[in-house]
């Protein structure tokens, strides 16, 4: 038994100075390519990538991001939410339901294909096919080539939201590309911008490399790498250690990020809108005193504190629009007055409301503080935390009873205004599935309006009822933050959380 | 040979058949309707139950089961329901990011834990022995994850050595490795120190001893050969611990690989994806046993029927 | 041998337990952890202390009444990581508990019969172990709530075969012997046979191999936690605290290395507990 541990051998000497001489090389191995000369290649930190390369199909800011530097639009939005010209040099409106624009010269596909007005042309009757835009395309009667350089678009009825809506992911494609059978055009993408899809990795990596025959002004930074790195903490240490030299960062890392001279920051204001949504057709919030005992319920304050980097807001929609209102009659938070709002509808110890509260991504401390205020006044919430696709799909559905959730306009549609409250918009704008039959008289009245004091009154009214009814909760709004390498320069970021490194470079 | 590999292959195919028609049947008791997930918002009840009778929902489950395997074994592992993306062409993505993980953390494991064990077994009882044992009493009883947060946090943000995530290179693998290996550095390192313990008691060791030969040849020519069999035997079980435990280092990690793959698919209610899923880690184990068979009876064939059960 | 033929080899596994020092280390941390945990509703309310969310005081360490400090919502993290606890105790604990009751019967039929029946039951628990635990959780996660109960039943289905293994080959070193084939002979009824003769000798020394799975057990229920498929809020759990702590993990360091800690303790405790019993209850083990 005790032979072995007696003696001594040489072999077991050479073992113990194995594994340091290992752990020595890993760490010298480490080391080494820690500092780095002027970047060649711009990482960008995403939160996420999605499966699809198609814009109008993701329907998620990272891709529109991604993939702005690979097509042009047909016109772009700019950072007021005007229209700024892109592929099309020109346009107006002709009429109330006819759109005339004019492309521009010079635009060639990645193929070398010339623009035509054909690929415009098809570019929006596509998105017919996008089950998202279904009842935005229900309004375009017809997209028509009128002329060498000419596209004219009809409406079946007046609507000031339908071009804004269109324009918002018009995307140029390339026809003859994007039919040949067996391509994966969205995946495998022919756009007319500077940079070309080197490589994708769906759900991982997309990775930029720039055109080397872009008829226009060549784009500074060679390469751009998108890579997803979910956690709010990596992100940043990315951004730190120089592993990414732009990132989304998160509230938490913001005072770092901002004490860091090797980093810059970016706040941008966006239209980030956060909500607490209740569904007006299933109990118990088919019940309008129930909704505002909710709405007495919410500490925004509290809930911008734990989110980080927000503001309380007002109104569900944004201050820059011009149909922003903010209602003197929502009700502010009061514990007490929602506890007797809930007893007059019969709830209280003996016969607690209960009900389930849907949210997303795993991060759920704002929907956990919600759920600790309401049991402070008896109320049983239950949190069931969906991925993101399954949670916008129930929502379309009317599946939930509450919801926490928050989106970003990228329209800039003043007409979200009463979209949002209007029972022609179930499931997309109306997410409450609220009905009210005064709401939907002024929606007719001011889709069709070129009176733009229509406009505003309507949206006003609307949301005066909205604050009597409450069937949304506004809550707060999240600032949009980047931290990245103080050497890179130009990028652009939009209120519409979208952001480009065409005018970018490295100084 | 050969009908050793035959006899070995007959073993696995069953098993592989009665694992995936568990999980089959399993994943069939989801409460999602996969009509609804494919066809989305506002589908008509009509078009939904068209589409059942299409995806052959309405079938008896072996009947949809046999279809399913059909499928796989014609290259068709169906299509997500979330992305819309061939399963296949997704693992075919995320399998290589998996399997570095599963593999490189078992290179690491008996690179380091072979060794660790032969040294504590010659040092039986010795300070180093007993420090080792308080060591790998401490590391055993952490959590990968935990331990990840650790090191990001001195190896990421207080020394900036390590990137904190991805699987880009060589340097952004190594904290996922050692926090994959650990919890087999403990286990591996006891099971080679016991077998080398047991080993040297016995008789032909005596025997080579009392010849005159030298320790070191002694421990290095007869015992740790001899010792390494269970280690051998155990590997098998290693890979499948590193393909379980991978699931939570990619998530940590923000690695691409088939576990994150799975975790996202199970908040879709993605069935396809975790069947698919489930299927290649199976395969991926199942071939890692074969393969420790295999080497086991390259290494000694006549010692087959002695250690037939890892040593537990 | 010779103590164990003249007493209880119950009460000879427990003297030699007692003995065992850091055994005896491991016994008295796993109590006070057990006991911490289990009286946490004496000492902490549950609304108020465990999910009760104080905005104004989050992230702090330590605060006045909370040693522990307090979490990203301003909840007592104490409190929180006592209530984890029980949480995962329980489905540790639970989940052993109902597989070793499945792994006994399984084992000692397929030993005890032989034959077909043995090779039928034991392909079945090859297919189980096919697959890797944490794969089989992700499958149950998908067409189940993860409750504790659920949790608790998954986790112990995974326990299953291993242990099956062990009872079966205790069972079959031990029906053989000589004083069992001499109740059999006297008539005695198969059930009797297997449960006054054979399961007491056989089931001792595996059930020192059971309690090494309870760490496995808390181990992969903070693991579903972490990654977001563990116990839902506002259930306090370690997996699922360490998990939300992370966004935090630089200015907070508490959020996430106490729930850590904990978890590293309970292991370190139910490990030393376990060794210590394997080497009582099975004296060959004991000198190595």
């Amino acid at each position: 038994m005790t032979t072995a541990s007696t003696q001594r051998h040489a072999p077991r000497r050479r073992l113990a100075v194995v594994l340091p001489a290992l752990l020595a090389l890993l760490l010298t191995f480490a080391t080494a390519t820690a500092q780095s000369a002027t970047p060649t290649e711009l990482v960008v930190a995403l939160t996420a990538i999605g499966n699809t390369l198609d814009p109008a199909v993701a329907n998620f800011a990272n891709t529109a991001t991604a993939m702005g530097h690979v097509y042009d639009r047909i016109i772009y939005i700019d950072e007021n939410f005007e229209f700024a010209p892109a592929v099309a040099a020109s346009w107006e409106f002709v009429d109330a339901t006819t759109f005339k624009l004019t492309v521009g010269d010079g635009f060639v596909f990645h193929n070398g294909a010339p623009l035509t007005v054909q690929d415009v042309v098809f570019s929006i009757e596509r998105l017919r096919d996008v089950p998202r835009l279904a009842s935005v395309m229900n309004n375009v009667a017809s997209t028509e080539a009128t002329g060498e350089s000419e596209v004219t678009i009809k409406l079946v009825e007046p609507n000031n939201s339908t071009i804004r809506a269109l324009m918002a992911n018009s995307h140029v494609l390339n026809e003859a590309y994007s039919k040949t059978p067996g391509v994966d055009y969205a995946n495998k993408p022919i756009g007319t911008g500077p940079y070309v899809v080197s490589n994708f990795v769906p759900g991982d990596r997309l990775e930029l490399t720039a055109w080397a025959d872009y008829p226009f002004t060549a784009p500074a930074i060679p390469r751009i790498v998108f890579r997803t790195i979910p956690e709010d903490a990596n992100r940043y240490i990315a951004a730190e250690t120089g592993e990414a030299q732009f990132a989304a960062i998160s509230f938490h890392d913001l005072a770092r990020a901002e004490s860091n001279p090797r980093l810059n920051v970016i706040q941008q204001k966006t239209t980030n809108t956060a909500f607490i949504s209740m569904n007006t057709q299933k109990a118990p919030f088919d019940n309008a005193n129930v909704r505002l005992a909710m709405a007495y319920a919410t500490d925004k304050e509290g809930l911008a504190v734990v989110q980080g980097g927000s503001t309380v807001i007002y109104s569900m929609t944004p201050p820059m629009f011009s149909t922003y209102y903010a209602s003197p009659n929502l009700p502010t938070f009061d514990l007490e007055k929602a506890r007797q709002l809930l007893e007059a509808e019969g709830y209280g110890p003996s016969n607690p409301l209960k009900f389930d509260m849907w949210t997303y991504g795993g991060n759920t401390s704002v929907a956990e503080t919600y759920q600790a205020l309401l049991s402070a006044i008896g109320v049983e919430m239950s949190i069931k935390n969906f991925e993101f696709g399954v949670f916008l799909e129930g929502m379309a559905r009317g599946e939930y009873q509450m919801l926490s959730g928050s989106w970003n306009n990228i329209t800039g549609d003043p007409m979200s205004a009463l979209e949002n409250y209007w029972s022609g918009s179930f499931g997309s704008q109306n997410i409450s599935f609220f009905e009210n039959a005064r709401v939907d008289e002024l929606y007719e009245l001011a889709k069709g309006t070129l009176d733009n004091s229509v406009l505003i009154d309507a949206a006003r009214e609307v949301q005066e009822i909205a604050a009597a009814q409450m069937p949304i909760i506004p809550t707060f709004s999240t600032l949009a933050m980047f931290a990245f390498d103080a050497r890179l320069v130009g990028v652009e970021t939009y209120p519409s959380s979208l952001y480009s490194f065409r005018h970018a470079r490295f100084e | 040979m050969t009908s050793y590999v035959l006899k070995r292959l007959t073993h696995i195919i069953p098993v592989l058949i009665a694992t995936t028609l568990l999980v089959f049947a399993l994943l069939s008791l989801s409460p999602s309707d996969p009509a609804q997930l494919i066809l989305g918002v506002g589908a008509k009840p009509e078009e939904l139950a068209q589409m059942r009778e299409q995806l052959g929902l309405n079938d008896p489950l072996l009947v949809r089961y046999a279809r399913y395997m059909g499928g796989v074994l014609t290259g068709d592992f169906g299509t997500s329901y979330s992305t819309k993306r061939p399963v296949l062409e997704m693992i075919g993505v995320r399998l290589p990011n998996t399997l570095v993980l599963a593999f490189g953390s078992l290179a690491l494991i008996l690179i380091v834990a072979i060794p660790l064990g032969v040294a504590l077994a010659v040092r039986q009882n010795t300070l180093f022995d007993n420090v080792m044992r308080v060591l790998t009493l401490l590391t055993a009883a952490m959590p990968s994850f935990w331990l990840g947060l650790m090191l990001i946090l001195l190896f990421s943000v207080k020394l900036g050595w390590l990137p904190s995530s991805g699987l880009d290179n060589v340097r952004a693998a190594i904290m996922p490795l050692v926090c994959l290996a650990v919890a087999g550095w403990t286990v591996t390192s006891r099971l080679t120190r016991a077998s080398m313990l047991d080993v040297v008691r016995q008789d032909y060791i005596r025997t080579a001893r009392a010849k005159g030969l030298p320790q070191g040849v002694v421990m290095r020519k007869h015992a740790l050969r001899n010792a390494l069999l269970p280690v051998v035997t155990s590997v098998g079980l290693l890979v499948g611990q590193s393909v379980g435990g991978a699931v939570v280092i990619e998530i940590l990690f923000g690695i691409n690989g088939i576990g994150k793959m799975m975790v996202d698919a199970v908040r879709q209610q993605d069935v396809p994806t975790i069947m698919g899923g489930v299927l290649i880690a199976a395969v991926v184990i199942a071939v890692a046993n074969l393969l420790t068979d295999l080497s086991y009876a390259v290494i000694d064939p006549r010692l087959e029927s002695m250690y037939g059960e890892p040593a537990a | 041998m010779q103590e164990r033929l003249g007493r209880n080899p119950w009460q000879t596994a427990w003297r030699r337990l007692s003995r065992n020092r850091t055994a005896v280390a491991g016994l008295f941390l796993l109590a006070v952890i057990v006991l911490a945990c289990f009286s946490a509703p004496l000492w902490f309310d549950y609304q108020r202390d465990v999910v009760g969310v104080n905005i104004a005081q989050r992230l702090r360490i330590p605060v006045e009444g909370k040693p522990l400090g307090t979490d990203e919502l301003g909840r007592n993290l104490l409190a929180r990581i006592l209530w984890g606890g029980r949480v995962s105790l329980t489905i540790g604990i639970g989940s052993v508990v109902l597989a070793s009751l499945a792994a006994t019967l399984i084992g000692t039929v397929a030993a005890y019969y032989g034959g077909r029946t043995d090779s039928l039951l034991m392909r079945a628990l090859d297919v189980l172990l096919a697959i890797p635990a944490m794969l089989l959780m992700i499958t149950f996660v998908t067409i189940m709530a993860p409750t504790q109960t659920n949790l608790m039943l998954a986790i112990g289905l995974s326990f299953v075969p291993g242990m099956a293994r062990l009872v079966r080959a205790q069972v079959l070193s031990v029906k053989d012997l000589e004083y069992v084939a001499a109740v059999r002979a006297q008539g005695a009824s198969t059930a009797r046979v297997l449960v006054a003769h054979v399961l007491p000798n056989a089931i001792g020394p595996v059930i020192a191999s059971f309690v090494m799975y309870i760490p496995g057990g808390i181990m992969t229920i903070s693991g579903l936690g972490f990654i977001g498929l563990g116990i839902q809020p506002p259930t306090p759990e370690w997996g699922a605290m360490l998990a939300s702590g992370r966004a935090y993990i630089r200015d907070a360091w508490h959020i996430t290395t106490l729930p850590g800690a904990a978890i590293v303790l309970t292991i370190i405790a139910l490990t030393l507990v376990g060794d210590g019993l394997r080497d009582a209850i099975d004296s060959r083990m004991s000198n190595r």
